[in-house]
């Protein structure tokens, strides 16, 4: 064996200790965020409202301080007609993501930045001027959904959504599911998006 | 060129890897094609193969074949670095196997089952519908065993041998790695038990 000195720092028992740490360090600070993101990301706190919120009107305005549009949560106007409970609110919206999931969404339109851009951006959907106003908006979704192929909107691209079978129980629930998402603050994103005309 | 006999038992083990990521490779460019060919014909097998199913298998063939090109190259280099056989041969090639048939069963119901309706058994067996994972969560815990499995048989070795810097860190970033997946495995509306704030 070479018994040739080194330094210190230039040894690899000090690399070896150090590339140890660093992981290990950065696997702890993954961890930290983890949480911290599922707490920053809860419904009912800050940005990301209660489920309840869909018995409301969701405005987006612009805020002149942090110079982007903000949703705003405006009197009561419950969806489909009826007031719900905090349970029938979570509910109703988590049928909605659920068939969001199952129906794999997410591979052609984008929901809070994920997803693809083969399909118009879902995040602000329910503020969509396609919708016409206010009080044609719940109907024309619910027949878009059922039936996408008869009630076609393709934005000028020809790419039409399959018919994927959705129920009237589903849509209504992808409806309360998109309702809630466009009351969450999402920093301006998507970026240039125009709402519907409500009187804002 | 080397003889595939005059291999180590882990090298034979990475060349079946090596050889799954190739076939992935392929499928990662054949439905990137199609989801590009549905950009320009949207009509192009429409309601059979549609843009959503083409590009989640398309996205997830990439995932999955660098996740076997990953775990092929340890197997390659885990003797070398450890200056001991690999522990577990055995083991890892029914590792493969297993993987490799959930894999298969995954891709098969993503082409013939597309999607269900909007509930649990849909996200347990068909269709997760979250981008990058969308595999059902049977084949999510499936992931996590098998990265388990690989996880001791590389930990176990590096013990029984030769523990450098470069394995350290190895071993530490394959905690991380299932840990990834089972973080994956949660998301607040359909987890009610860690839903601490909003309608729940």
């Amino acid at each position: 064996m070479n018994e040739r000195r080194v330094a210190w720092w230039a040894s690899e028992e000090f690399w070896r200790k150090c590339a140890i740490f660093v992981t290990a360090f950065m696997a702890v600070v993954l961890i930290v965020l983890t949480f911290d993101s599922v707490s920053a990301i809860t419904a009912g706190r800050g940005r990301v409202p209660d489920y309840t919120v869909i018995n409301q009107r969701i405005g987006y305005v612009f805020d002149e301080a942090r110079n982007m549009k903000v949703p705003s949560i405006g009197a009561s106007a419950p969806l489909f007609g009826k007031t719900l409970s905090a349970d029938e609110a979570l509910a109703l919206v988590d049928l909605g993501k659920v068939t969001s999931q199952s129906k794999n969404c997410m591979d052609c339109h984008t929901l809070l930045g994920n997803g693809a851009y083969y399909a118009p951006d879902l995040t602000k959907a329910w503020l969509d001027p396609a919708w016409g106003n206010e009080a044609s908006r719940e109907t024309m979704m619910m027949n878009f959904l059922m039936d996408p192929k008869r009630y076609a909107r393709t934005y000028g691209t020809n790419r039409r959504m399959p018919n994927l079978g959705i129920t009237e129980a589903e849509a209504r629930g992808l409806i309360a599911y998109l309702k809630w998402m466009s009351a969450i603050d999402t920093n301006g994103f998507p970026a240039g998006f125009v709402a519907i005309d409500q009187g804002d | 060129m080397t003889d595939y006999r005059s291999l180590s038992a882990g090298q034979k083990v990475a060349v079946k890897y090596f050889v799954a990521a190739m076939l992935l490779f392929f499928a990662q460019i054949v439905f990137g094609l199609l989801a590009g060919l549905q950009f320009l014909m949207p009509e192009f097998l429409y309601n059979v193969l549609d843009f959503n199913i083409t590009r989640m298998v398309h996205i997830n063939a990439m995932i999955v074949w660098m996740l076997y090109g990953f775990i092929g190259s340890v197997y390659w280099l885990v003797e070398d670095e450890s200056g001991v056989e690999l522990v577990g041969a055995r083991l890892a090639n029914v590792n493969f196997w297993i993987f490799t048939t959930a894999v298969a069963v995954v891709v098969v119901v993503f082409l013939v089952v597309q999607s269900g309706p909007g509930n649990q058994e849909s996200i347990w067996f068909i269709n997760e519908g979250r981008e990058y994972i969308e595999a059902p969560r049977w084949a999510d815990i499936g992931i996590v065993v098998c990265v388990l499995i690989f996880f001791y048989n590389i930990a176990a070795t590096f013990l029984k041998g030769h523990f450098s810097g470069i394995s350290g860190t190895l071993v530490l970033d394959l905690i991380a790695l299932a840990g990834m997946y089972v973080a994956g495995m949660f998301s607040r509306l359909t987890c009610p038990w860690i839903n601490t704030g909003g309608g729940g």
